[in-house]
């Protein structure tokens, strides 16, 4: 009852709320109003509220009708709150959508911006989160040939249905450029999703095939096995992969000039996928160092090595991620700044790896003489494992940073003004300065702490070992960064090529626009004027007539005479 | 490399892997072997596939006799529907055996993470066969006392 009775308070209130903004929004309102992003806020933000206890609710009703196991005790209160969702929120949410479209109607600047693109990614986010978790645990169940549970099955359909209803409305109303996002962050999760079916599938496949008889032996044989695991792997990929298609091939990759695309190959694919791959390789290879000529945790091999074909598959499906990301970069031969942002983002990647492994080396060898081990991981495997990092990222910086130092050689003007390597040696100085500083500061702390208290002694350095193998490696790395930085600035850069801005005013052309940029390196802006549609850009002509110009700030105007290039300032 | 040629590499692989993945797991994939009943593993796999079919009664046939585990224990131990135990270890004597196992189970998220844990089961000699000593898994309290 009194369920009820809040409920209905909380239905006058909203209607209240709901009435006073409608009474306040219909008096003629200037669209520049500040009134109009709290309403917008509170009108996309209850829209996005009700539709979750909306889909919440019928999702529960719905398992209920699925649920084919016998009742011994029905769960009457979440029957009750999955119906008061319903009742409450259906109604409220529909006239929540028809307000909104009558406000859009009036004013279309109300479905732009960042709050209609925050709440609509913001749903279809979590749709595509509770469908994708809903569907995979149905779809286990089905290659399993166990019985799929009613409020999976109902979650995942419900959950798909809204899914496909946040997609379809939002890309009515949203212009589609600032809907975009919602697919990175879609590509993301179900690229991640994906990953980890394969991961499954070829962990799935190495464990089977070693404990085949003749093989290594390093799976444990099963005495009892009530699981069915081989196939779980196949039911994540075959939905996530789907979903991956959707949103990555689709839509997010359909266009390939922005940064907003730049940024996600880069981080999210070439970055992610290349710390996987790396990270499992480490990891496969320690393993395999330790139980040879470490001290192995256990001496059982099948104990031991059990987790060696999860981290082996990892590392395979990592350095596939890598390779399909690192692919869809422009091409090498062209090295523009997204070839540079790639070289110096793995050089990055490989280089703090390598600089973890040469700190655990250090305090490896610190170690080694400055305490005795009761119990835990040895200095030997302390050892192996700095060995093992530097073994697998070390030659991995060397041919990148070799790579990007040999093009510094050849086009020094090119490649010294380039934004990105001065960002990239400025973080790695000052990122390396830093934690150099914070350890100094430790170390001298605890060498007065120790000299105020017991004394210095053994214990002392055994209790400075990480501070200081890490000041060493940190120290190193941005001496080195801080060398190279001091040298490019003594490249005479005066007669580098200035990066010029560009305004184009003419016929919209993309593919020109692209090799100008590619061309001349600058920044291209393009206006489209309204009377140029059958003109064309002449690329030569633009090109040679921008490179002549000595001015950085340039117009270039196509017009039925010609081309007219302008300096100008703005 | 064009974005549509890296796509189709891609999908070839991984459609590659899966489908020699499937053709292996279900090639492969053999029933779990019965072991000889005789032997240490072979009683803790009796004993371990009578737990996994909760039949309690045929459980405490393995058990020494004077073990303190009653049925009543085994209907509070806590079972997973979905478990692999596998075999890792088999030291024995004369009188005396150790048989050390995996026991994986579901850790419960959507993507089918697992759970292992090892355990170890010890067995005395009894005539021509082994019994189960001690407070073995997945009990962890046998007549009030704690393993």
């Amino acid at each position: 009852m009194s369920i009820l009775l809040s409920l209905v308070l909380l239905v006058i209130f909203v209607l209240s709320i709901v009435l006073t903004l409608r009474k306040i929004t219909s008096k003629s309102q200037s669209p520049t109003s500040t009134a109009q992003p709290v309403r917008l806020f509170f009108q996309y933000g209850l829209s996005f509220g009700l539709f979750i206890i909306v889909t919440v609710g019928v999702a529960g009703l719905l398992s209920r009708a699925l649920d084919t196991s016998s009742i011994v005790t029905a769960d009457q209160s979440s029957l009750a709150s999955s119906l008061s969702f319903v009742i409450v929120g259906g109604p409220l949410l529909v006239g929540i959508i028809i307000w909104l479209k009558k406000s859009i109607a009036a004013n279309p600047a109300d479905g732009h911006g960042f709050i209609p693109t925050f709440f609509a990614t913001l749903a279809s986010v979590i749709s595509l989160l509770v469908f994708l978790a809903s569907g995979v645990a149905a779809l286990r169940n089905l290659v399993n040939s166990d019985p799929i549970s009613g409020s999976t099955l109902a979650r995942a359909i419900i959950w798909g249905i809204a899914l496909v209803v946040v997609l379809k409305l939002a890309n009515t109303v949203i212009p589609k450029s600032d809907f975009r996002i919602q697919y990175f962050i879609g590509s993301l999760i179900t690229g991640v999703a994906a990953v980890i079916g394969l991961v499954k599938i070829l962990t799935g496949l190495f464990v089977l095939v070693l404990a085949q008889p003749g093989l290594l032996g390093t799976s444990s044989p099963a005495l009892v096995d009530t699981q069915n695991n081989a196939l779980h792997g196949f039911a994540i990929l075959v939905l996530s992969a789907a979903l991956w298609f959707y949103y990555w091939v689709k839509n997010a990759n359909t266009k390939t000039n922005d940064t907003l695309w730049l940024s996600y190959v880069l981080i999210a694919g070439v970055g992610g996928s290349l710390v996987l791959a790396l990270t499992s390789l480490i990891v496969s290879i320690y393993r395999v160092l330790v139980w040879f000529v470490g001290d192995p945790s256990s001496d059982v091999l099948s104990i031991y090595f059990a987790r060696l074909p999860g981290s082996i598959a990892a590392a395979i499906v990592g350095a596939l991620a890598w390779w399909y990301h690192k692919s869809l970069l422009p091409d090498k031969t062209q090295r523009t700044e997204i070839q540079r942002s790639y070289e110096y983002l793995v050089s990055a990647i490989s280089l703090i790896a390598s600089t973890i492994g040469l700190s655990i080396v250090l305090v490896a060898i610190i170690e080694s003489f400055s305490k005795v081990l009761i119990a835990g991981d040895s200095a030997i495997n302390t050892l192996i494992r700095a060995i093992t990092v530097m073994l697998v990222s070390g030659p991995v910086w060397w041919k990148f940073w070799n790579q990007i130092q040999d093009s510094a050689a050849q086009s020094p003007e090119k490649e010294v003004s380039s934004p990105v390597r001065r960002i990239y040696l400025l973080l790695l100085f000052g990122v390396g300065g830093v934690t150099s500083i914070i350890s100094l500061i430790t170390i001298v702390f605890l060498i007065f702490e120790a000299l105020l208290g017991a004394g210095l002694g053994v214990a002392t350095l055994n209790e400075v070992r990480f501070a200081l193998g890490i000041l060493i490696s940190t120290g190193i790395v941005a001496a080195y960064h801080w060398a190279i930085y001091r040298q490019d600035k003594q490249v005479d850069v005066a007669s580098a090529l200035i990066i010029k801005s560009i305004l184009l005013v003419g016929p919209k052309d993309d593919e020109f626009v692209r090799s100008l940029k590619d061309a001349t390196g600058a920044r291209v802006t393009s206006w489209i004027s309204a009377d140029t549609d059958l003109l064309s850009w002449p690329i030569e002509q633009v090109i040679a007539q921008v490179k002549q110009s000595e001015n950085s700030q340039i117009l270039v105007l196509l017009e039925s005479t010609g081309v007219r290039v302008i300096p100008v300032d703005y | 490399m064009s974005n549509k040629r890296a796509n189709k590499i891609l999908g070839v692989v991984v459609a590659g892997i899966s489908m020699v993945a499937l053709i292996l797991v279900l090639a492969l994939k053999a029933p779990t072997p019965q072991l000889d009943s005789n032997s240490p593993e072979g009683t803790v796999q009796r004993y371990l596939q009578a737990i996994t079919d909760r039949d309690f009664d045929t459980a405490l046939t393995y058990l020494a006799t004077d073990s303190k585990c009653k049925i009543e224990d085994f209907d509070r131990a806590y079972i997973q529907e979905s478990v692999r135990i596998g075999l890792a270890e088999t030291t024995e004597t004369q009188t005396r055996a150790t048989v050390k196992v995996t026991v994986e189970s579901s850790n419960g998220d959507p993507f089918g993470g697992n759970f292992t844990q090892n355990q170890a089961f010890r067995l005395v000699s009894s005539d021509a066969d082994w019994k189960i000593t001690g407070i073995p898994w997945p009990t962890y309290e046998c007549g009030g006392v704690y393993k």
